[in-house]
């Protein structure tokens, strides 16, 4: 429970600044005089942080499930002659990066949010698959032969001894997944998803560093609130 | 019964299991030995099928293992790393096999309960994990889960192997007994002759993939096929070891005396010579498990059946 204080308290932080920001104009113009419009007010700050966990937490659920399944495909027999063609494959998609395969996918599939999500969960996707392998190559062999000796199918072996054992493996490998595309996904707004980048990439393009801190500060401490949701997540699905 | 006939396993251009065949009657338990490398725990494996034989069959009471749906929830299965699942309790690591059999939880339930007393477990370890186990509690849990759904044989892998040498023959002791009260047929895998001695009523001496000799343990001892067997079965030790298939009480004479402290009746000869040497004497009393003495042994009595069993 301990971990929890500092999920509550970030939480509260975040909630906070939603709703103050965009009371705080006597602020932000005390500390940036020289800007006419030192508030950001074309769109609710709280919508854009809703709109940027849901844009994270759907690419992070392409990418788990994604990234799962091609830890559990190459990690049976039939698949190992695939593992290092696939963590190549995975490690490629992380040194591309996001803005590039934005440029590319926005020509082939417009704008909107289905670029961003691709490009995000292709982004995710590395943290997921290394995390995975190492959870399920981690289970040690004597209980997997115990497993198979006893009568444990495949199936069954796979769902009831590897996947549990390696979960708190695979969710550590979510939780960074999740964290890099917070800060990610501020770049989806080059590309028409309303996200808390959008102030970021306003703020950057006229020169208004007050517009550039109100899309900044949400938007880390939602990575930090993620972050604490997933620590929790993991804590409790450690083997005792 | 367990027929193993002609099973051959080949491992790319090596044959790990080279064209053997044994009976193990009903009831049995049956030793595999021999040296690293002599086969013993492939052809273990193949038992279960978790190695396909590349030729022969193995036989369950007439019906070949190959046909027989769910064989490996029908064969319990007990290995020297135990393997237990970490993230199960004691409880349900031992309620494995009825669980995937579909028992009902009460029956699952006495089941553990009655496995953890037949295994001299304390009842309150079955809410505990698998970490919080010693070397021997683990092992006894891991015999306890293999026996579960009361399988029709149990294979077991080196199984006391990685114990000290207290506990090792502890838990020998229980297997032995257990084996007595259930019955169970088992075919146990070990490259430890004393172990095989004390436990096996058929014993398999393996090399290179061949079966050298089979036979009970003091044919083995008595008439070894060959120096290998020899080497391997006796070693410098024959005679005592065939003193040690022989309990006290079976030789204790009534109308013998003698002074000091009574060897008991289920201590073996090879353990009353030793007492003889120990004490210098040339006979000892014996005594029944409630104290009482029922005769004594005489050095010669003891030569004198070495010679009888030569003879026969």
């Amino acid at each position: 429970m301990r971990h929890s204080a500092g999920l509550f308290a970030a939480a509260a932080l975040l909630v906070a600044l939603l709703i103050l920001l965009p009371h705080s104009g006597a602020l932000f113009a005390a500390m940036f005089p020289s800007l006419q419009r030192p508030v950001f007010t074309q769109d609710s700050l709280a919508a854009l942080a809703l709109n940027h966990a849901a844009l994270v937490l759907a690419a992070g659920a392409v990418s788990g499930v994604t990234g799962v399944a091609v830890a559990i495909a190459v990690t049976r027999r039939a698949g190992a002659a695939f593992r290092p063609v696939a963590e190549t494959l995975v490690a490629m998609a992380q040194t591309v990066p996001p803005v590039a395969v934005l440029a590319l996918a926005v020509p082939a599939i417009g704008f909107g949010p289905e670029p961003a999500l691709i490009a995000l969960a292709l982004y995710g996707l590395l943290p997921i698959v290394q995390a995975s392998l190492a959870g399920i190559d981690g289970v040690p062999a004597p209980v997997i032969e115990a497993a198979s000796g006893l009568g444990f199918g495949p199936l069954r072996r796979l769902l009831s001894v590897e996947l549990p054992l390696a979960l708190p493996l695979i969710l550590a490998g979510l939780r960074t997944s999740i964290a890099i595309n917070v800060g990610t996904a501020t770049i989806a707004s080059a590309v028409g998803v309303r996200t808390l980048g959008t102030p970021i990439i306003l703020g950057l393009n006229g020169n208004n560093t007050a517009y550039v801190l109100q899309g900044a500060l949400p938007a880390a401490l939602l990575a930090i609130t993620l972050d604490a949701v997933f620590e929790r997540l993991a804590a409790a699905a450690r083997v005792r | 019964m367990i027929a193993i006939e002609h099973l051959t396993r080949r491992f790319g251009d090596a044959t790990a299991v080279d064209d053997i065949s044994l009976v193990i009657p009903r009831r049995a338990l049956c030793a595999l030995i021999g040296p690293s490398g002599s086969g013993k725990s492939t052809t273990l494996r193949m038992i279960n099928r978790l190695i396909e034989p590349s030729a022969g069959r193995v036989m369950f009471d007439g019906r070949d293992a190959a046909t027989i749906p769910d064989l490996r929830l029908r064969i319990g299965y007990a290995i020297q790393s135990v393997g237990l699942f970490p993230h199960w309790t004691v409880a349900r690591n031992i309620a494995t096999v009825p669980a995937l059999l579909g028992w009902p939880r009460a029956r699952r339930d006495a089941r553990v309960a009655e496995l953890l007393a037949l295994l001299e477990l304390d009842p309150a370890l079955a809410r505990r994990y698998p970490h919080q186990l010693s070397g021997g509690q683990a092992q006894r849990v891991g015999v306890a889960r293999a026996l579960a759904a009361e399988p029709e044989a149990l294979l077991m892998d080196e199984p006391f192997g990685a114990l000290d040498p207290i506990t090792r023959v502890g838990l020998q002791d229980e297997l032995r007994r257990i084996h007595r009260r259930i019955g169970t047929t088992i075919v146990l895998v070990t490259h430890d002759m004393e172990e095989a001695l004390r436990l096996a009523d058929l014993i398999a001496v393996m090399r290179d993939g061949r079966i050298l000799q089979a036979g009970a343990p003091a044919d083995l001892l008595r008439a070894p096929v060959d120096d290998f067997v020899r080497d391997f079965v006796g070693g410098g030790e024959a005679g005592l070891r065939l003193l040690g298939l022989h309990a006290a009480g079976t030789l204790a004479n009534p109308h013998v005396d003698a002074d000091g402290d009574p060897v008991p009746a289920a201590a073996t000869l090879r353990e009353v010579l030793s007492a003889l040497v120990a004490r210098r004497a040339d006979a000892v009393h014996v005594a029944d498990a409630d104290g009482r003495i029922i005769g004594a042994i005489r050095l010669h009595d003891i030569m004198n059946l070495a010679a009888q069993t030569d003879a026969s």
